[in-house]
């Protein structure tokens, strides 16, 4: 039925706004919000997340960022997900389901980025040889914090690139050899998707109420966009999304303190904790950073552990973990932010 | 047993107490739970949790659909579990396999299956992947319609429909498989 | 001709619209396989549907009766209902620790109690090797401090707590849906897919990017 996929070689890529960095502001006209001037780029941009629900597609993914890049091969089905894997790991694919939190989701993604940019249609482009719409979001200062290539021919999301103030592109996203079709999905696959008790209004508010700290924004570019909460042995933890429209931050939120030892900061890119947040470990729960990089932090502050995950810029992931409660009576913290932060230059 | 206090009151509508909704609901969910996890302790932990879940948010709750609300809880929980689980691969299923038409008569080692165990079709359950084995539990089991099903999963009507059919071809093909290996036990039996 | 397929599942369970459901029943009466599936599809239902119901153990019921699990999940400070009534349940959930049951055989529990020396087994599924990795590219690789104890906020009544990376991690993925997680095991090939140039029009290394 759905596959019958042409041959054609048409990019598109996910909705998914999410990685790009939005870059905090230096020029203080950049951070003005909403920034001033017509959205007409919306358009364009929710055209290309209604083909993303319509088009099933198969191609390569290429991701960019400072440290290095990344090919991943992405098929899309519309209904069913979006499964994705390394190239070279194919048969271990990571699918993302389908579901209406995603949709919603998406949604509110498009908003943030329209209610934190400008968002213009800049002149077409030609893309990996295909004719491409291309959108810029830009701030109030009318620098360019995000572009977009949709392609012409089927509405799909080709590619997107987000720009730090000083206009350099941090983060990079291109679909190539892109196939109508989804004859790659892997059937068997058991997917995932957001946790599914979602955090309305009241429900946050009651959360807020019982002590927790849910903020509905960070910074003048960062927003709650999600929020939504498990129990991990009967514990709650609580998922908050806070996005620029461009990047997504997630915030992980748990009664709770770690374990007694002081774990060290820095592991050579390595982040983790052992038992009971007791050490770095390699073999326990551990993330691995180094040459895959992902921003992470966890920290505890008033009886609450915050954990943060972005795949976005260390700036604006600092801004996120600066925004949240700090622990007290750690003063080294946030000089340990700052540090971290300062080796790659970007504080 | 706890006392059950006087109740707060409430203008529109009072909650029932913990013991009146477990007493109620808990054979409900367990039958669910545990057709879903298919096995004693994932079902009472389910259906602990579940009624955890029940209480948690039962002031926010409006009356008038309260079952369908536990099939939610029950079943979402359950998909939880079961995405944090252990991937399941079902060997050898090829894309089209469900559509593939195998076989054209009832032989009679099919006929003996409808009069088989309860335990070779709850193995059969327990081996199709969990976004197949809810629909076709709330469907087959619980009897909800597809609509309800969608409902409940949070899914589209036309995914509940491929996800039913293409459940319950991997079921007639699990359970042929097991029907094979057990001939085959048996013919060994024999031999000796 | 196109077989039914899974129009057969919609409809013995009655669930294709009357249009739909006439031309399926044209199709079957002069389809011999689509029949023979039908049929399959019916005792398979039958036998779903014939299930016997299990029944929770008394002894379980006991337990759940007496309101398990309402103790720990709220640490210090707030219990639940401390903001708002529960209607019916104005007592506070007791707070001392659930009697667990027996050690559980299965690797996995879905209320796992982690320990040290299991640390592999509780995880996500998709780290089979113990740990994982999240196959990404790092925008930035900056640790900032990665975990530690702050002083100073009433240590005994908060619960020592591991958050569980792995799974916040696939919450993450699954909600920005740009990178896998994946095994660590399966070494991704780090590569920038031909026919894009590596560098764009305004191609600078951010790390180098000072303000």
């Amino acid at each position: 039925m759905r596959r019958g996929g042409t041959r054609s070689a048409i990019s598109s890529l996910v909705v998914a706004l999410c990685v790009l960095l939005g870059s905090a502001a230096t020029h203080p006209d950049a951070s003005e919000v909403p920034a001033e001037g017509g959205d007409g780029g919306m358009t364009v941009l929710r055209g290309a997340a209604e083909a993303d629900g319509r088009v099933a597609y198969t191609a390569v993914r290429g991701l960019r960022g400072p440290q290095g890049t990344l090919a991943v091969r992405v098929v899309s089905r519309p209904g069913e997900g979006l499964a994705m894997a390394p190239l070279g790991a194919e048969e271990q694919p990571f699918v993302v389901r389908s579901s209406s939190a995603l949709e919603t989701l998406d949604e509110s993604l498009l908003a943030m980025l329209e209610h934190t940019y400008r968002v213009v249609e800049a002149e077409p482009e030609e893309l990996d040889g295909r004719s491409a719409k291309v959108v810029e979001a830009r701030r109030a200062d009318d620098t360019v914090a995000g572009r977009f290539w949709v392609d012409e021919a089927t509405d799909l999301l080709l590619g997107r690139d987000v720009y730090d103030p000083a206009g350099d592109p941090s983060f990079s996203s291109r679909l190539t050899e892109l196939r109508l079709g989804d004859r790659g999905w892997p059937e068997d696959t058991l997917g995932d998707e957001p946790w599914g008790d979602a955090l309305d209004h009241t429900e946050r508010e009651e959360l807020r109420s019982e002590g927790w700290t849910l903020p509905e924004h960070l910074t003048w570019n960062l927003r709650l966009v999600d929020a939504r909460s498990t129990h991990h042995e009967e514990h709650r933890v609580v998922h908050t999304v806070y996005s620029d429209g461009l990047s997504q931050i997630s915030v992980f939120a748990q009664r709770g303190k770690l374990g007694e030892e002081h774990l060290s900061a820095d592991q050579n890119g390595y982040v983790g904790t052992g038992t009971g947040g007791g050490g770095v470990t390699t073999g326990h729960e551990t993330i691995f950073g180094g040459d895959v990089g992902q921003y992470q932090s966890m920290w505890q502050a008033n009886g609450f552990v915050y954990t943060l995950l972005a795949d976005a810029p260390a700036d604006l992931a600092s801004s996120a973990v600066t925004a949240l409660p700090g622990p007290e009576g750690s003063s080294g913290f946030w000089s340990r932010v700052q540090r971290g932060l300062s080796r790659l230059g970007l504080v | 047993m706890p006392e059950t206090g006087p109740a707060v009151e409430f203008e529109a509508w009072e909650p029932p107490s913990w013991e009146e909704v477990v007493r109620v609901h808990s054979p409900r969910v367990y039958r669910l739970a545990y057709r879903l996890s298919g096995n004693k302790h994932d079902a009472e932990d389910l259906t602990q949790e579940v009624f955890i879940r029940v209480f948690r948010s039962l002031a926010n709750y409006t009356p008038g659909t309260f079952e369908g609300w536990l099939h939610r809880i029950t079943t979402n929980l359950f998909l939880d579990m079961a995405r944090r689980k252990a991937r399941i691969r079902f060997e050898g299923l090829a894309d089209n396999a469900d559509e593939r038409l195998e076989g054209r008569e009832p032989s009679p080692a099919q006929r003996y299956d409808d009069r088989h165990f309860d335990a070779d079709i709850q193995g059969a359950l327990d081996a199709l992947p969990a976004e197949f084995r809810a629909p076709v539990v709330l469907c087959d089991i619980e009897g909800l319609s597809y609509e309800e099903i969608a409902a409940t999963l949070d899914v589209k009507l036309g995914t509940v429909r491929s996800r039913i059919h293409r459940g319950r071809a991997q079921l007639r093909r699990a359970l042929e498989h097991r029907r094979s290996l057990a001939a085959q036990a048996n013919a060994n039996k024999e031999a000796e | 001709m196109d077989h039914l397929g899974e129009r057969l599942s919609a409809l013995i369970d009655g669930e294709l619209g009357a249009a739909e459901h006439e031309r399926a029943l044209i199709h079957l009466a002069k389809c011999e396989p689509c029949r023979f599936e039908a049929d399959m599809m019916r005792r398979l239902k039958r036998r779903l549907t014939g299930l016997g119901e299990p029944e929770p153990d008394l002894d379980f019921m006991g337990r759940l009766m007496a309101r398990p699990g309402m103790d720990s999940p709220f640490g210090a400070g707030a219990p639940l209902g401390s903001s708002r009534p529960l209607g019916g349940f104005p007592e506070e959930p007791t707070r001392k620790a659930p009697e667990r049951r027996e050690p559980r055989t299965s690797p996995e529990r879905y209320v796992p109690v982690r320990r040290p020396e299991d640390g592999g087994s509780v995880r996500s599924p998709y780290f089979s090797g113990g740990r994982y990795a999240v196959a990404g590219l790092a925008v930035a690789t900056a640790l900032l401090g990665s975990a530690f104890v702050a002083g100073g906020e009433n240590p005994d009544n908060a619960p020592v707590v591991e958050p569980r990376l792995s799974d916040y991690a696939v919450e993450h993925a699954v909600t920005s849906r740009q990178i896998p997680v994946v095994d660590p095991a399966t070494d991704p090939v780090v590569a920038w897919p031909a026919g894009i140039p590596r560098t764009s029009e305004r191609a600078s290394d951010p790390n180098e990017t000072t303000r």
